[in-house]
């Protein structure tokens, strides 16, 4: 398989854009989509993101200088994009928001998932009471295991801002399931 | 050593939640919160391509004699221009270069007559307009 490297110089050079484009796409689709997903629960919403910021790729993808790893940048603009819709559906007052509840027992592709317990339930309303900015740091060090540095680049703030948002993150978590 | 160093702190950091929340409940909730219907990964890309496709802006490239035609007609409506404000100059020099002589006389006689009434107008608010100057100097004369 080739390098991220390999790829976009491929697509700067104009050689088979879509070819290549697809496989970015490929490689990095799942991790993208989940990340959204998990900030805003809903398929469709996550799905409608990911296309956006996959056609922002598309879009700035010959400006890219490879100054960072591209995961980086992809993920930046995910972050990006989904703070973006957030923002717009609290404005809107949407029902759909990211304080629902997930649906344990009726994911489509895991229906055979352990059913919703109490902890699954608070852990994830603990994880909701938690500002955009916490969640996306918590998801990303917990669940993507990715480290600071990279967390702090793509947030676009400090090494040390980013580990204080994931200690503040676990602290309200705890004072959450102390209060609940 | 720096992975090893990193790593060892994303244990650590990891455990922290893990004494809150078991790792069975924090794997299940995230098998939700991340979970994609069926097949979902095969058809994105190729939906995404289509997507992509329809927000392209359309370009068109001019044919070498589309650039012709185009600059053809940018040619004629400078040139256009040009001699229609010539022209319309040229007819202000005419119109002032007309003189007593060049207008017939029926024409002039056709324009007093039309006039005569506002002519006498003029001349009788003329001849009768007091004369201050007149006056001024009747008065000094009498001092």
């Amino acid at each position: 398989m080739q390098s991220d490297q390999e790829l976009i110089l491929q697509f700067q050079k104009s050689i088979k854009r879509e070819e290549t484009f697809t496989q970015l796409v490929k490689k990095h689709q799942a991790k993208v989509y989940h990340q959204i997903k998990r900030m805003v629960n809903d398929h469709e919403d996550a799905d409608d993101i990911a296309q956006m910021v996959w056609i922002k790729i598309w879009n700035k993808l010959d400006g890219f200088k490879m100054e960072s790893e591209f995961s980086t940048w992809l993920f930046r603009i995910a972050y990006n994009e989904t703070l973006n819709f957030i923002a717009k559906q609290k404005r809107q007052g949407s029902n759909t928001s990211s304080t629902d509840i997930l649906d344990y027992e009726n994911t489509p592709s895991h229906t055979d998932a352990p059913k919703s317990s109490e902890i699954q339930i608070k852990l994830d309303q603990g994880i909701k009471q938690l500002p955009e900015k916490q969640q996306f740091v918590f998801m990303l060090r917990y669940f993507e295991e990715l480290n600071y540095e990279k967390i702090a680049s793509i947030t676009g703030t400090t090494v040390g801002g980013a580990k204080a948002n994931y200690h503040q993150a676990i602290k309200k978590l705890e004072e959450f399931l102390k209060k609940n | 050593m720096e992975q090893k160093k990193i790593d060892t702190t994303l244990e650590d950091d990891q455990l922290m939640v893990e004494r809150l929340f078991s790792k069975e409940a924090l794997a299940n909730y995230d098998m939700s919160a991340s979970s994609v219907p069926a097949s979902y990964f095969e058809t994105f890309p190729e939906k995404l391509q289509n997507r992509i496709a329809n927000n392209k802006p359309k370009i068109f490239f001019l044919t070498p004699i589309g650039k012709m035609a185009i600059a053809a007609a940018f040619i004629l409506v400078v040139a256009s221009t040009f001699i229609f404000l010539n022209s319309s100059t040229d007819n202000n020099l005419e119109l002032s270069t007309i003189t007593i002589n060049d207008i017939s006389n029926d024409e002039i006689e056709a324009y007093v007559d039309a006039n005569e009434w506002m002519a006498e107008i003029d001349w009788q608010s003329e001849a009768f307009k007091p004369d201050t100057e007149a006056e001024q100097f009747y008065k000094d004369s009498i001092d």
